[in-house]
């Protein structure tokens, strides 16, 4: 059920038209606002990204932007304690997370609770640093330890990413570790950084605010200027660009991992930044590669050669960078080399001979439909705001946004293989120990 | 429904988090004082509407023009359960062969047909339920129905797919083997469900023994009108919904069999624990075990309650103390497994450092016996625990997804037909002491079944300190000797 996605369908793919109707202003002290009504559900969400991101961070405290997204949640000077006990008890869901590019919090409750939402979101923008403390950091830096632990240390491949980011962005490049973090730089974090990190980055003149959903937009601008409107604005931090690597030569590693099931490979290259002109026609690649059984890959590979369990291809873009990937699990009778024969051999004749007119059709026709059904409940539009405001300055890019992929061209689909995927990579075999090779080093060592 | 005023849950989760000292200073700031709510707002809902094909076949449908889309599901009440033994994992194969060619269609054409549609059509056996579900743009409704149908009335179970995806399952299998998670489920259910259905794993044995010829067996006899009812929503009316079954299912009448699955089940005699050796593991997978809490108990919803108030979410008990306080863990809940046939598992557990996997189980043990002991839920928490659950009702209404389960589980489990429209006052009737009665009766004060997925050269001796019995399985939860 959703009430603000204005939609008029025709079936012709060119004839949609996609918006999300909404207001912007901003407080005097440089937080910018956007409001969305959509009277549904008695429901609302309250959406705040900040405008900093695990990019952000300085040498030897990687992790930190995550980690200090966790502070957030220990509770204000005037609502010192856990953030989700009150939220929890109105019935709210709430979580926060942090990329690469920024940091989001959201809470979505009932329409009534807005002044609650509202309140406590402006508490811990403006009131955090006055009862923090070591005790609430060292039990957060435990937290955030043991998050990267499940999510990483104990899955199978699961260092792989941060691999592939360490060597695709050099030493110093804001991507170069994963949001994440290292446990030593985690485990190093002091209160001083704490502070020092929110007076620079968590200030109302680096924030957006958005509430969507079942409100009256002059009782919520009176509800944020009553809540927001004193906290000071601070220095306006510097944003980064977008930092095009060039790799200087191709790098091909190899790891043995205890654990993993099967053989693995990623092959990665440095590709166009998110909303680049050539992204939406490396994402349409992608879907021709690896976007359904019948498709360039998945078809000889997994189906009929059956040398691959599974087969990908994405285009990841990001504020400052892109990477594109090709990926691969071996079949047991194969192994990752031949799989990866196989995917250049496809790629390389992509970039000989192009794709098909009707192959980017249907690419776009998915693209279509994921766009619509991504948009299904309030949560998504009021991330989606956000998200467009952060990346393109303008809220409702919905239209735009889905126009990038309604334009493209096989012929951009081609020069696009040939710009970005033609250059040096990195490729990344992960293969789980040789059972053999116990036995032959033994026979060895007896010789 | 009225939610009673909000109560201040600064002083809520005593001894767990740390305390505020907000009353040290006279509040002169208006900032101090938390703002009440606004006037509430309606809560309209459209109801689900039915209607019954010429085979007899229940159509639920959820309508709701708002995006241009539409889901259909048609759902069996058979499931795993019906494998035979020795064969585990056919009724999943099975369903996943439907998709590998039916009507004209080879599995790639039929992939590429609902690609150009930018539609899908998946299938799935599950433990006890089967689903063959379409979503598609309403401009494509009709092309994808018409897939859907083959998929459902005319698979050719291609012998050349069943050998490639019988390859593929053996992979996956020791994909399951390699994810700590899985393990601890994969364990969990041998040590609870024994040989009945849930506890008997897929195999290489048993794929080795599944054969195209059992896949169409059971096709006929489970994949027929009488097991079957839809569920449907989005952009499409009931009327014009019906015309497009009754064009492509209506001549549908096969007959098959409704098998009853065997349920049998084995509640922990002693607290033991079952721990798997995952040599080198970061964290241990800590999961303690028993049967109880049926919906189609009476006190069903004071369990809701009383487990919501013990580890059903962030702020209650279970993490608060091992992630708040303690820091062992990135988060730790209890619950019980959704509505099944099978017998229902309460169940609480965490992934936790590796070096304080004794001292988790031991705060997981210890949280228990207090609730029935020194501090059993209090009314404030099993107030609040309400106001969350009464407050977060309308949030359900998102997606059609809430009212078409409801209607399912009403459908396949026998829950009462009231079930989700009681839901309010149901949980406004629990009290205290029915919170406490029932997690009492199902949860605490139990021996429990603990399963343990980590190092343990690292975890065995800290475990053994605690007095209860080791036995280490093997990766599908079997003694080893």
């Amino acid at each position: 059920m959703m009430g603000i996605l204005a939609l008029a369908m025709l079936p012709l793919t060119h004839a949609t038209e996609l918006s999300i109707p909404y207001e912007r202003y901003e407080l005097d002290n440089g937080l910018e606002v956007i409001l969305s009504e959509d009277h549904d559900l008695p429901i609302v969400q309250v959406n705040i990204w900040y405008h900093v991101g695990s990019k952000d961070e300085v040498e030897g405290k990687s992790g930190f932007a995550h980690l200090f997204e966790h502070m957030m949640f220990q509770g204000s000077e005037h609502m010192n304690g856990e953030y989700f006990e009150p939220l929890q008890e109105i019935g709210a869901s709430i979580n926060g997370t942090t990329s690469y590019d920024r940091t989001n919090y959201y809470e979505g409750v009932p329409a009534e609770y807005l002044p609650m939402a509202l309140w406590m979101e402006a508490d811990r923008m403006g009131w955090l640093l006055p009862v923090l403390d070591q005790a609430k950091l060292d039990n957060q830096i435990d937290v955030v330890r043991n998050e990267r632990r499940q999510r990483v240390d104990n899955q199978p491949y699961g260092k792989a990413s941060m691999t592939r980011m360490e060597t695709l962005f050099p030493a110093g490049h804001p991507y170069h570790i994963t949001t994440i973090g290292k446990h030593e730089d985690l485990e190093a974090a002091t209160v001083d950084d704490v502070h020092a990190f929110f007076k620079k980055w968590y200030v109302p003149n680096n924030a957006t605010l958005v509430i969507s959903g079942d409100f009256d937009a002059q009782t919520a601008k009176d509800l944020v200027q009553e809540y927001y409107g004193d906290i000071p604005a601070g220095e306006e931090p510097e944003q980064l660009k977008p930092e095009p690597v060039v790799l200087a030569e191709s790098i091909e590693l190899r790891q043995v991992e205890e654990g993993v099931p099967q053989q693995r490979v990623w092959a990665s290259w440095h590709s166009p930044h998110l909303y680049h002109e050539d992204d939406a026609a490396m994402d349409i690649l992608a879907q021709i590669l690896s976007g359904g059984k019948g498709t360039r890959m998945d078809k000889p590979i997994v189906h009929e050669q059956q040398i691959a369990r599974s087969v990908g291809a994405w285009q990841f873009s990001q504020e400052l960078a892109g990477i594109f990937t090709l990926s691969a699990t071996a079949a047991a009778a194969s192994d990752t080399d031949a799989v990866l024969a196989a995917m250049d051999a496809i790629l390389a004749d992509v970039i000989a001979n192009g794709v098909t007119q009707e192959e980017v059709d249907i690419a776009i026709t998915n693209y279509e439909a994921r766009f619509i059904s991504g948009l299904s409940t309030v949560a998504a539009k009021a991330n989606q705001l956000n998200s467009y405001n952060h990346y393109t300055g303008e809220p409702d890019y919905l239209q735009e946004d889905l126009n990038r992929y309604l334009d493209v061209t096989p012929e951009e689909v081609q020069a696009a293989a040939k710009r970005w995927l033609t250059a040096e990579r990195v490729v990344l075999h992960i293969w789980p120990p040789d059972p053999d090779a116990e036995g032959a080093d033994a026979e060895e060592g007896a010789q | 429904m009225i939610i009673s005023a909000l109560t201040p849950a600064l002083t809520l989760m005593l001894g767990c988090a740390a305390k505020p000292e907000v009353a040290t200073e006279p509040p002169v700031d208006p900032r101090w004082e938390m703002p009440g709510p606004l006037p509430r707002r309606a809560l309209n809902l459209t109801d689900p509407v039915r209607a019954t094909l010429s085979n007899g076949v229940d159509v639920v449908l959820v309508e709701d023009h708002e995006l241009p889309t539409v889901s259909v599901r048609v759902v069996f009440d058979v499931g795993r359960y019906a494998d035979p033994e020795g064969m585990e994992g056919l009724a999943a194969a099975t369903m996943d062969m439907l998709n590998e060619g039916a009507g004209d269609y080879d599995a790639l054409e039929l992939s590429d047909a609902l690609r150009a549609l930018a539609s899908s059509v998946g299938t799935s056996g599950g433990w006890d339920a089967s689903t063959i579900s379409a979503g598609s743009l309403t401009r494509n409704l009709e092309p994808t129905l018409d897939v859907m149908a083959d998929v459902l009335l005319r698979p050719t179970f291609p012998d050349a797919e069943w050998e490639r995806i019988h390859k593929q399952y053996l992979q996956d299998l020791e994909s399951g083997r390699a994810n700590p998670n899985s393990v601890a489920s994969r364990v969990s259910r041998r040590v609870m469900f024994g040989e009945t259905y849930r506890g008997r794993h897929t195999s290489e044995e048993a794929w080795g023994a599944v054969t195209v010829d059992a896949m169409k067996g059971w096709y006929e006899d489970h994949i027929v009108p009488g097991n079957a009812m839809i569920f449907a929503s989005g952009d499409v009316t009931m009327d014009e919904l019906t015309g497009l079954l009754e064009a492509r299912l209506g001549e549908w009448t096969a007959e098959g069999a409704d098998p009853e699955p065997s349920l049998a089940t084995n509640q922990p005699a002693e607290t033991t624990i079952y721990l798997h050796d995952r040599p080198g593991s970061a964290q241990s997978v800590v999961n303690v075990q028993r049967f109880g809490g049926s919906p189609l108990d009476e006190d069903y919803t004071d369990l809701l309650v009383g487990n919501m108030a013990f580890g059903g979410m962030f702020a209650a008990r279970l993490n608060l103390n091992l992630r708040e306080d303690k820091g062992y863990t990135y988060g730790a809940r209890s619950g019980m497994s959704s509505a099944t046939l099978a017998p229902i598992v309460w169940s609480a557990g965490a992934s936790v450092r590796t070096d304080v996997t004794a001292e988790s189980l031991s705060e997981i043990l210890k949280e228990l016996d207090e609730s029935i002991s020194t501090r059993p839920l209090s009314e404030e928490e099993v107030a609040y625990m309400k106001s969350s659950m009464l407050n977060s009702y309308a949030s359900r209404f998102e997606t059609a997804g809430y009212q078409l389960s409801g209607a399912e589980n009403i459908w396949r489990l026998g829950l009462p037909e009231d079930w989700q429209e009681s839901y309010i006052p149901r949980v406004e009737a629990v009290t205290t002491e029915g919170a406490n009665a029932a997690f009492a009766k199902t949860a605490a004060g139990h021996p429990l079944a603990v399963v343990i997925v980590g190092d343990a050269a690292v975890v065995r001796e800290p475990l053994a300190a605690l007095g209860f019995p080791i036995v280490d399985v093997d990766v599908d939860g079997n003694p080893i000797q």
